[in-house]
């Protein structure tokens, strides 16, 4: 072939690449992966100020270390290192689980620089970045969304099937959050992790939305009843939101303590307050 | 009515939820509303265990159980609350006509909610002596150890739950009807005022926590104004 035609067939093609390994057979199967989601629930079963959820997590570990121990004796000094501290929202735990027990199974396959210091530390990691992805959503979205809702079916129709739907409302959505975070993070370890804040953010915002909403319309509720109120007790509820409204920050008292407060003031009027 | 098998029910209704709050589960059974409703149900008084576990559950949306903060036990204190509500009711129904036992239950939850916090300090710091156990038994090889004390500690907060429910629930009803025999009416002229002013400043600490951001604000305050505008317009 000359040289010119050399140029005209364009560059050499690439040799083809050799075909792609196919990855490892995973060690724990949906078996143990269920086995440890029902271990999830007791994770605070000893709940503690030196460790917090660290004895529940090792626990909740144990049917992976078991399927990658020897025995039972092997497996039981293997989750020693997990019994430490760890403290995170108990529904994200799952994720935390899911990776810990993906980087166990890649240092059961001789994966280079997995010690137990490393898996810790990523654990400990895991607990703080997921509870502050757990916490708004769960505690300061999700229940609250559930829980107004319920409180505004009382209110507006005297009904009581809320108590029911804060419960599967809640669990729904929980119990469905735990496994698939479990399962997730067991697949994809930490680039599961990686993209979960960009993808809880929004959902947060728009549950708080949400709540803000059913707040509005529970005061609502609360200055004008269905019933029509006396206009003595809708000044009262004014006033008493406008207090929650601005004082509960304010004062350095928990809810139970200005509750007491509020009953007991209410007591001294009613029995002391003349013209009562 | 024969009151001992409501009592029974309520006892180990106390313990579920006091489990379901910390060691077990975490259903959301130890919502206030739904252990106000399931309580109010045992005694036969739905709508009083309604009415004081939406109240209760205003105030508990203010608890966050994060990090180490023992929280308020507002699920014993509802189910001891709304329990203390039904015996007086039962036991006064003429004093109870104007509401008085629902302030006196609410005054009951939050004593006992307020002690309870106490009562779980000490079974966390309990907890660790388990947890210490437990782990020396996994040093040693004994890994059925780490189930066993799981176990332990899920029946050591119920059983927990069982006996400060019916410690506090004995107080309470006792209290309560001693006061209620004297002085059962001004309870009732107090629940004309306490019941709007306690509606008004749970929902108001909520809606403070709910509306942070100017987003949210904006939310909250033309969803209010657009409510109430749709109740009086509705009330005309």
């Amino acid at each position: 072939m000359s040289e010119f035609d050399a140029l005209a067939s364009g560059p050499p093609t690439p040799a083809p690449a050799p075909p792609a390994e196919p990855p490892p057979p995973r060690l724990l199967g949906p078996s143990t992966l269920f086995g440890m989601f029902g271990r999830l629930l007791l994770l605070q079963a000893l709940w503690n100020y030196e460790r917090m959820q660290g004895i529940g997590f090792a626990h909740a570990l144990s049917p992976a270390t078991r399927k990658l121990a020897k025995d039972d004796a092997e497996a039981a000094r293997a989750l020693v290192p997990h019994a430490g501290f760890f403290n995170t929202h108990p529904v994200m735990a799952g994720v935390a689980l899911g990776v810990v027990a993906d980087q166990l199974e890649r240092r059961a396959r001789g994966e280079a620089g997995l010690d137990d210091a490393g898996v810790t530390r990523v654990k400990q990691a895991l607990g703080s970045s997921l509870a502050a992805m757990g916490d708004p959503l769960f505690w300061n979205a999700v229940r609250p969304l559930l829980a107004l809702t319920a409180i505004y079916g009382w209110r507006d129709d005297r009904s009581w099937i809320g108590a029911v739907t804060i419960v599967a409302g809640y669990n729904v959505f929980a119990l469905g959050y735990r496994m698939r975070g479990l399962f997730q993070g067991y697949a994809r370890g930490l680039a599961y992790v990686a993209q979960l804040a960009r993808r809880l953010a929004p959902m947060t915002a728009g549950v708080r939305t949400l709540a803000a909403v059913v707040s509005a319309l529970v005061l609502a509720t609360v200055l004008l009843p269905p019933g029509g109120a006396p206009s003595r007790q809708a000044w009262i509820a004014l006033g008493g939101a406008a207090l929650g409204f601005v004082g509960f920050g304010i004062a350095r008292l928990g809810p139970g303590e200005w509750g007491l407060l509020l009953v007991l003031t209410v007591l001294a009027w009613a029995t002391l307050g003349p013209g009562f | 009515m024969n009151a001992l098998p409501a009592v029974g029910w309520t006892l180990l209704w106390g313990g579920v939820v006091a489990a379901d709050s910390s060691a077990f589960l975490q259903l959301m059974l130890a919502q206030p509303f739904v252990a106000g409703a399931v309580t109010g149900a045992i005694w036969g008084h739905l709508a009083l265990g309604c009415e004081l576990g939406a109240i209760l559950q205003l105030f508990s949306l203010g608890v966050l159980p994060v990090g180490g903060r023992a929280p308020e036990d507002f699920p014993v204190g509802t189910v001891v609350g709304v329990a203390t509500a039904a015996i007086v009711t039962g036991a006064n129904p003429v004093a109870s006509a104007q509401g008085g036992p629902l302030l006196f239950g609410l005054f009951a939850a939050f004593v006992t909610a307020l002690v309870g916090r106490s009562i779980l300090v000490w079974l966390r710091h309990r907890n660790e002596l388990l947890a210490r156990w437990v782990e020396s038994e996994l040093a040693a090889g004994r890994l059925a150890a780490l189930a066993r004390a799981q176990w332990a500690g899920v029946a050591q907060t119920f059983a927990l739950g069982v006996a400060w429910t019916a410690l506090a629930l004995t107080l309470f009803s006792l209290l309560g009807e001693a006061l209620f025999a004297r002085a059962g009416v001004a309870f009732g002229r107090a629940w004309q005022v306490g019941s709007p002013l306690v509606w008004g400043f749970g929902i108001g600490s909520v809606a403070r926590g709910l509306a942070r951001g100017r987003r949210a604000r904006l939310v909250f305050w033309t969803s209010l104004i657009a409510f109430l505008a749709l109740r009086l317009w509705e009330a005309a």
